[in-house]
């Protein structure tokens, strides 16, 4: 069985899990089964799933595994459902419209607070207040209806420890929070109780996740291959396994902080303890060939690099009627990316910015969900930029969206400013629906996918001007742009299923040779 | 049925449970079928009676009431027959009735056995990999898992489950500040064997509401004691003597 390893299926997602999602769907359509397998507690997670359109059987998340709950049945919570202790009589329930949720009271007093999943009626989480009014535990409940997990809290409000529940409401796992020596909180344990028959304790989630994946692996009966597609979160994890299983590599965006200098650049945080233990590891997978040769030049690994696009552009896109760009609204750029530092949104907007000055009907549409780290301090430089620039009327942040085949029939242009790319999705499914690219020039992904004055643009790194002055020429020169947006349709069919496939089946060629070498 | 309440015949100190015990003997000819009553919480109870040569059947234990353990048989529990440390984790002594549970290098618990018992397990004392103790596992002198306690990040109590001999949750107490800012126990929460949840205030009123069933079984159940500090009970309370 092959595993995609990944943090979680959230609601927005970025562009691995649309990879992995592609990937599921290959493997799908081949016959083939193959498994997402989850590491975070997430009580909206079968939600998530159910939209992305992966079956029970295709997931496999840690909590879920060892608290029985992998194929739960769906059995909606609603306020009506719960139950409060027997002896408390005459509570009283207030609907609190201003806040989305139920208040409980006894005698005057809150006892208990329940939120719902938001547009829901389905009980989300529950407050539990003592006689003294303070909050000592919360109730979180799974979407498919049953309590799944117990916060308690200390006297000054912060989560101590939460119980993770089996089914029967019997606890599975404990995670207990705590301070370290300098005061900042960690996850000082987890312990899984009563796994077949005992109690194991693990100093923190990357040790549980090794015992997870090693569990996973003692009861596959086939060759277990796990694919490290978060690998910050779980290259620890998966090269420290000790059951026998292919571990894979699988890098989604350039190696290097400065992707153009792939040879001296220092290494890209998320991929840097891999790369200095490759030993630990038995194939590396990149989108591209230009990115194999790279790693294969500068680390010379002893393990196969295999190049797998990420992108597949399905036999039914392939076939799609052409959407005219006559027919598209003129001067409709857009670009899909989480609003994001690497992204360099603001030089496509100053782009956008300059081009107006002579085309004055360009508008930028940007497809996203905003990044919050540094308290989101991205999304509000743009949002600054939009103002300072008076692009009020001109930019809109559309937020993400999870179903854009509608956007990319009706724009003409689609932008991309990033500082690097391991493949890009996004850009390939414009292309795919006969938008044209324009993008910077950037290792590794926007050069595979746009074929430079043939299918759209490339313009050095960084120089958005150049940008401008092409966005102004394709939209001054309808005729040009027509002929682009024929080439983009034409060239997404270099990325259909097969050759991607094919490509796997190569992996998993060596996956059981090396697997049954490790055997003896 | 008459009971001496006297929560001094589990005192740590010797001359204090002779004491008991002498008044005890010196309260049965005018009560001759009372029974010593035990309010407070003694996992080594069975080992008390045992050494004050004391039957059983003659003191009764609210907590072995609430936890359903008043009629268990004596089992061995050393550190091998702990069933839920993995095998691949390794149990070593650590001094006098110690031993300590390492997974490598790290110390992942440390047991306390019952003095000049023979290595039956007393308590599990779990840390974290900052030293901190997460929890406590108090093991009934007769062989079973009786009490987990947890701790705040302050280090102060925060839960406490008691168990039946079986298994199974008997209460869940949640310890937080007081209106004067003081760790109390806030809240006491019952399942029962139909799934209903059933919440106190603290301990101490479902201790007096267990002691109370089980005196509505008996006929005409009076307590003596001279304690000041006793549980709540709708029984009748008369001094002694």
């Amino acid at each position: 069985m092959i595993y995609f390893v990944d943090f979680s299926m959230p609601e927005k997602k970025s562009g691995i899990e649309h990879a992995e999602l592609k990937r599921l769907a290959l493997f799908r359509d081949h016959g083939m089964a193959a498994r997402l397998l989850t590491r975070d507690y997430s009580p909206r997670l079968h939600w998530n799933l159910n939209e992305a359109q992966v079956s029970d059987a295709e997931s496999m998340n840690m909590f879920d595994y060892f608290q029985g709950a992998l194929a739960a049945a769906s059995q909606p919570l609603t306020m009506n459902d719960l139950r409060f202790p027997a002896n408390h009589e005459g509570l009283d329930i207030q609907w609190h419209e201003d806040e989305g949720r139920f208040y409980v009271l006894q005698n005057g007093q809150l006892y208990r607070r329940v939120s719902l999943f938001a547009g829901t009626q389905q009980v989300s989480n529950v407050q539990l207040f003592d006689r003294f009014g303070n909050l000592y535990r919360v109730d979180q409940y799974d979407c498919r209806g049953f309590k799944t997990m117990e916060q308690y809290y200390s006297q000054d409000n912060k989560v101590d420890m939460e119980r993770y529940l089996h089914l029967d409401g019997s606890p599975a796992i404990i995670r207990y929070l705590k301070n370290d020596a300098g005061g900042n909180e960690v996850d000082s344990r987890y312990t899984l109780l009563d796994y077949q028959g005992h109690d194991y304790d693990f100093d923190g989630m990357k040790t549980f996740l090794r015992f997870y994946l090693d569990e996973v692996a003692k009861h596959d009966p086939q060759v277990s291959v796990f694919i490290s597609d978060r690998t910050m979160i779980d290259d620890w994890s998966i090269s420290h396994m000790t059951a026998k299983a292919y571990k894979v590599l699988h890098l989604h965006n350039s190696q290097t902080v400065d992707a153009n200098d792939p040879a001296h650049a220092a290494l890209n945080y998320n991929y840097a303890y891999a790369l200095h233990n490759l030993q630990d590891w038995d194939a590396i997978v990149t989108a591209t060939q230009k990115q194999t040769q790279a790693v294969k030049d500068r680390f010379k690994p002893k393990i196969p690099v295999f190049t797998i696009p990420v992108g597949i552009v399905p036999a039914a896109t392939l076939s799609i009627p052409h959407v005219p760009m006559a027919e598209r609204t003129p001067g409709k750029v857009i670009a899909v990316a989480r609003i994001a530092n690497e992204k360099r949104l603001d030089d496509l907007i100053k782009a956008v910015h300059q081009a107006r000055e002579s085309v004055d009907n360009v508008t930028l549409d940007i497809y996203g969900y905003e990044n919050s780290e540094d308290n989101f301090a991205e999304p509000k430089k743009i949002k600054k930029l939009i103002k300072e620039l008076d692009m009020g009327d001109v930019v809109t942040l559309k937020g993400y969206v999870p179903n854009l085949t509608p956007v990319y029939n009706s724009a003409q242009i689609f932008g991309l400013t990033s500082r690097m790319e391991g493949f890009d999705l996004a850009l390939l499914e414009a292309v795919s629906h006969g938008v044209v690219g324009l993008a910077y020039d950037v290792n590794y992904g926007p050069a595979e996918i746009i074929e430079n004055g043939k299918n759209g643009r490339l313009v050095d790194l960084g120089n958005w001007h150049q940008m401008a002055d092409r966005l102004v020429k394709m939209l001054k020169n309808p005729v040009r742009l027509q002929e682009y947006s024929d080439a983009a349709y034409t060239s997404a069919g270099r990325f259909g299923a097969e050759p991607v496939w094919n490509a796997w089946v190569q992996l998993l060629i060596d996956a059981n040779s090396k697997v049954a070498d490790k055997e003896g | 049925m008459d009971f001496l309440l006297d929560n001094r015949l589990v005192s740590q100190d010797a001359h204090v449970v002779k004491e008991a015990v002498d008044q005890y003997k010196l309260f049965l000819p005018s009560h001759p079928d009372a029974q010593l009553l035990i309010t407070q919480y003694t996992p080594e109870l069975a080992r008390i009676l045992a050494k004050a040569d004391i039957k059983p059947n003659r003191v009764l234990s609210v907590f072995n009431l609430l936890q359903q353990a008043v009629h268990v048989p004596q089992k061995k529990l050393t550190s091998e027959q702990l069933t839920k440390v993995p095998p691949v984790y390794s149990v070593t002594p650590d001094g006098e009735n110690r031993a300590k549970v390492e997974d490598a290098d790290a110390i992942l618990a440390r047991i306390s056995y019952y003095p000049k018992s023979g290595e039956q397990v007393e308590k599990v004392e779990h840390v974290d990999r900052v030293g901190n103790v997460t929890s406590i596992d108090t093991y009934d002198c007769r062989g079973f898992l009786s009490r987990t306690q947890t701790f705040h990040r302050n280090h102060a109590l925060a839960t406490e489950q008691y168990f039946t001999a079986d298994g199974t949750e008997a209460c869940l107490n949640i310890f937080m500040n007081n209106d004067q800012g003081q760790l109390t126990n806030t809240v006491c929460r019952v399942m029962n064997s139909r799934d209903e949840i059933y919440e106190y205030d603290n301990l101490e009123q479902l201790l007096g509401i267990t002691l109370d069933r089980y005196a509505k079984e008996q006929d005409g159940v009076r307590i003596y004691t001279n304690e000041a500090h006793i549980i709540p009970t709708d029984i009748t309370i008369s001094p002694i003597g």
